[in-house]
């Protein structure tokens, strides 16, 4: 629930319908837009580095909530479509040469279509029958093609990127990089809050809902279901695209099943069907094994060097992620949206409960 | 031809360990409609055990068995307990995630106290090698065999016979309907988890022994979804015989095919032929269909 403020009322259906019920709200929005471009010029070069990979994962995360959040069809791909949409990106920028702005529509074209290609399967299978579909699609494409097709990928070899230029500069500093990924990130989030206002969103969420009731009220199941997996695929290819630029190595065990899983965490954990709620998400599931390395790292200095570390540190991730993920699906099904909002709510009509 | 004949029986008596394994992941959907992400980690941790018990504590070979066996059980009450119970009537992703952060747990409390190095069994059930006309069997693969068989007929009376076999498909039939006739679904609930951990710890026996211990045996867990799939979710019959198709196919891809397009098929094979069936078949072989009303 969101509370207005009392005497806050709509005169119109336009403004009934816009995306800020507010005007505070709109200057909430700026403003934390600006503290986004002000954000590298205020950080390290390490936490820089993470703000990246968080925003890289916003968009996949997004790409992961279409087709799981808002459509319902679970999606145990989402690792191969971005792993497409990145050595979309990688072989055009090496071997043909393009410029960034063809490489990342056209990473996420490639991608969209594989989407669609092993999405066909979601027309007669339903919930575990498709998960299984897409996890077939997930191995297939990792760890078969990507690494066979080694005259095209380099196998199992990295293949290297430069990094996107622009007016002929390129983008060698972490902290150019970020605006280019801040960009598309608020063009997708944009682009998606917009979606969920039209025809084809609500449609989603009907199919959704009741998919059989959905097909009785017209609504094409697989146009739609079809249309869903292409979009979450753009989305995931242009994530890849950019994981291609930013780590300018693009190699198959990047895109494996872990990959996917981690995605399906970060809308779980952030909040199925809520742009927010991805956004959320994302930031949690990277900044966690972050906090959980600097833990080994306080952990090590403590207890004396005899005991063995080494190996203790990507058991802890391991450890971390499965505890966080249990906590949450039974304390917060709804994820850290849902927090969110109540934090919010209380926050707002504070010092009364409700 | 005898390459051929090498390649059948050797994928008859891996598919009979697939088989068992599957059984209790086919065995928990059906009574929970869970999708068990965890069974994999379940053989994984299942074969550490024995190795530990057996190695590291030098136990006699009876004894560490039952250890092993019952920790198993343990494990699979516990887990139902005390993850999967509160999640009862929760969409099926959570209960899918669930299981994903489980086996995500017990990878890395592997990993803190085995490692990720390589072990072997030592070698304790007697020497039966099997000469098949031309073919040679190795000791492990007869043994993982016969046991596998027996464990399937022993779980197949089970479901016949058993007051707790019969109540366990009541219950996996029409839970509402088997709890008021008395039915303690929760206890059945615990049941099938418990009896998952124990295949899979009998599984992880046999291929730990066919192969080598270590961290990465839980990716065995991720042939058990063909297996299942293939033979329909819901179907114990399906699961048997989709192991023994996938274990069949899996080895005469590998010996086939691997030459040609290289060793990565072999792990792949198993999907693309279930991604082809349930092209034709959406539940499986043998799956029930659902129907489903507005």
């Amino acid at each position: 629930m969101s509370h207005l403020p009392c005497g806050d009322f709509k005169r119109s259906y336009s403004e009934d319908e816009g995306i800020f019920p507010t005007n505070f709200l709109k200057i909430v929005t700026i403003a934390f837009l600006g503290l986004l471009i002000a954000l590298p010029w205020l950080l390290s070069g390490y936490l820089v580095y993470l703000t990246i990979l968080i925003l890289i994962a916003v968009v996949g995360a997004l790409g992961m909530n279409i087709i799981t959040g808002y459509a319902g069809q679970i999606s145990l791909g989402h690792g191969a479509f971005i792993g497409v949409g990145a050595y979309t990106c990688g072989i055009l920028a090496t071997k043909a040469g393009m410029p960034f702005w063809v490489t990342l529509p056209a990473s996420g074209i490639m991608s969209a279509i594989a989407g669609v290609i092993f999405g066909l399967p979601s027309l007669r299978l339903k919930g575990l029958y498709l998960a299984m579909a897409t996890l077939a699609a997930q191995l297939f494409l990792a760890d078969y093609l990507f690494i066979r097709l080694d005259w095209l990928t380099g196998g199992a070899a990295a293949m290297l990127v430069d990094r996107p230029g622009i007016f002929g500069f390129q983008l060698k500093d972490d902290r150019l990089f970020y605006y280019l990924v801040l960009f598309i990130v608020v063009v997708a989030v944009f682009f998606m809050i917009n979606l969920f206002r039209t025809k084809t969103g609500r449609a989603f969420i009907a199919i959704r809902d009741r998919d059989i009731a959905a097909e009785l009220i017209g609504i094409n199941l697989l146009r739609y279901k079809l249309t869903a997996f292409a979009i979450s695929s753009f989305y995931a290819g242009v994530a890849g695209a950019l994981i291609a630029y930013f780590w300018t190595v693009v190699s198959p065990e990047a895109f494996g099943l872990s990959i996917s899983i981690q995605y399906l965490a970060m809308v779980i954990v952030g909040g199925l069907g809520s742009v927010r709620g991805s956004v959320l998400g994302a930031l949690f599931m990277i900044l966690l094994p972050e906090i959980a390395k600097n833990l080994v790292k306080a952990l090590a200095s403590i207890i004396p060097p005899a005991v063995p570390i080494g190996n203790i540190f990507p058991a802890l991730e391991l450890v971390l992620f499965g505890l966080v993920i249990i906590l949450f699906l039974i304390l917060e099904p709804e994820g850290l949206n849902k927090m969110w909002r109540s934090l919010r709510a209380s926050i707002t009509l504070w010092p009364f409960p409700y | 031809m005898e390459f051929f004949l090498h390649l059948l029986v050797l994928g008859i008596a891996v598919g009979a360990i697939y088989a068992m394994i599957a059984l209790g992941f086919v065995l928990i959907y059906k009574s929970t409609k869970v999708l068990n992400f965890a069974q994999g980690t379940l053989v994984m941790i299942g074969a550490f055990m024995v190795y530990a018990f057996l190695s590291q504590f030098s136990l006699p070979v009876a004894v560490a068995l039952l250890l092993s066996l019952g920790v198993a059980v343990a494990l699979g009450f516990v887990i139902e307990r005390v993850a999967l119970r509160p999640l009862i009537g929760e969409p099926v992703l959570s209960m899918i995630m669930i299981t994903i952060g489980l086996a995500s747990l017990l990878r890395g409390g592997a990993i803190v106290v085995w490692t990720t190095e390589n072990f072997s069994l030592p070698k304790v059930l007697p020497e039966v090698s099997l000469h098949l006309g031309p073919v040679f069997v190795s000791s492990p693969y007869v043994w993982g065999f016969v046991i596998s068989v027996v464990m399937l007929l022993v779980f197949g009376l089970f479901f016949k016979y058993a007051k707790l076999g019969v109540a366990m498909r009541a219950v996996s039939n029409d839970q509402l309907a088997a709890m008021s006739m008395g039915i303690n679904v929760r206890w059945v609930f615990a049941l099938s988890w418990v009896i998952a951990a124990v295949v899979a710890t009998v599984g992880g026996l046999f291929l730990g022994a066919i192969n080598i211990i270590n961290i990465n045996l839980e990716f065995i867990g991720l042939k058990v979804f063909p297996v299942a799939i293939l033979g329909g979710l819901d179907s114990i019959p399906g699961a048997i015989l989709g192991g023994l198709i996938i274990g069949v196919l899996e080895n005469l891809v590998g010996g086939y095919l691997s030459p040609i397009m290289g060793g990565g098929i072999k792990a792949v094979a198993p999907f693309i032929i279930l991604l082809m069936i349930l092209l034709v078949k959406p539940y499986g072989l043998f799956g029930t269909r659902e129907v489903e009303r507005l």
